[in-house]
């Protein structure tokens, strides 16, 4: 009797020591892949950036002239291979849970940290590839120091390998219509349901004030 | 004594929940690769309605994500369908799926969908393929469908 209880005790134990070996084992993968965000000042208006971007559209465009409207942001590179097109996807699932009114108040801003490779015409072709040239949605571009400074003040962290990869945070922020950063979800898989019920709220405030 | 005996039960019915957790009569699909050498194999399967897929992830981060307009996508699901995405899998990684409806899915992999890594089910006894838009779908990956199904449909 003693022996069969010890076995079964060894099987449920060395059972779970797999489960969490494979845990560790993706925590290690992921670590490889991922720069974990910082820290921001969530009072200090992103719209004080008076730098220009230029959108897949060709347009140039200032942080400020959103102003009024929830935005969505969310940095990421067109030629990642790994998670970009997941957080893309991310900041998706977020915008097609929106209410019909929030869709047309909220704007998208999908940010690339790559300015060598990443012009506005790749990013057009990006944007139609994913079937995110539309209204509200603008995939960004823009000159190192400005992309690099919109990265700090979103506590957006990444960083080039020697083989044009980049580690980078993975991170969907909110603006309000200051352009405070109010939420942010970091991770990729991760419920929008907060975010959402941020970004309805905005939405309702500007339709009142217009 | 009683304790023991106590004890054993608990551990059995633990782990008879485990099992039960887990679907056992299923058809693996394997993701792997990192890039340019992403594939799911075998890339077409042929299963019955109701039949358990399992997505197992040797390598990489992948998804199983179904072609269809909730995914930006054109849709290449039968109509009745649910569309599907696993969301990131990484290696290590386990992922289900079970097709209810009869007919062709098209899946792929969001990250490698480019460098043409994408799959297809053959959800009961297909006969003809079904007039799918293409759409911005990339070239490799219709070709790879084409040439993958023809080798299973002339078996």
């Amino acid at each position: 009797m003693r022996s069969v209880l010890i076995f079964m005790i060894l099987f449920a134990v060395t059972g779970i020591g797999e489960v969490n070996a494979q845990d560790m084992q993706h925590q290690h993968d992921h670590k490889q892949e991922t720069l974990k965000a910082g820290n921001i000042q969530s009072d200090y208006s992103l719209y004080h950036l008076d730098s220009e971007f230029i959108t897949h559209r060709g347009e140039g465009v200032k942080l400020s002239e959103f102003s009024g409207e929830p935005v969505i942001v969310v940095m990421f590179y067109g030629n990642c291979t790994q998670v970009c097109p997941i957080l893309i996807q991310d900041s998706w699932r977020l915008y097609s849970s929106l209410s019909e009114t929030a869709k047309t108040t909220v704007n998208v801003l999908a940010v690339s940290f790559d300015t060598e490779n990443d012009s506005p015409e790749v990013l057009a072709e990006y944007a139609k590839d994913e079937q995110l040239d539309i209204s509200g949605w603008h995939f960004v571009t823009g000159k190192d120091a400005d992309i690099r400074m919109l990265a700090m003040m979103l506590g957006v962290k990444y960083q080039k390998d020697s083989s044009g990869n980049f580690a980078h945070s993975n991170l969907i922020s909110v603006l309000d219509a200051e352009g405070n950063v109010v939420k942010r979800v970091e991770g990729l898989n991760q419920p929008m349901d907060e975010a959402a019920s941020v970004i309805e709220t905005i939405s309702q405030r500007s339709e009142q004030m217009n | 004594m009683k304790s023991y005996i106590i004890a054993v039960l608990f551990i059995v019915s633990g782990m008879s929940l485990t099992l039960h957790a887990f679907p056992t009569d299923t058809l693996t699909v394997h993701v792997l690769g990192t890039a340019e050498d992403a594939r799911f194999e075998p890339s077409v399967i042929q299963v019955q309605p109701g039949e358990v897929i399992k997505f197992e992830v040797l390598a990489g981060l992948h998804t199983v994500t179904a072609y269809h307009p909730d995914n930006r996508r054109p849709q290449r699901i039968p109509d009745d369908a649910v569309p599907f995405d696993s969301g990131m899998l990484k290696a290590g990684d386990i992922w289900f799926l079970k097709p209810e409806v009869k007919g062709v899915y098209d899946y792929f992999c969001l990250p490698h969908e480019r460098m043409g890594h994408a799959g297809r089910l053959l959800v009961g006894d297909v006969d003809t393929l079904p007039a799918y838009s293409d759409g911005r779908i990339p070239s490799t990956v219709i070709e790879n469908l084409k040439r993958e199904t023809q080798l299973i449909l002339n078996q």
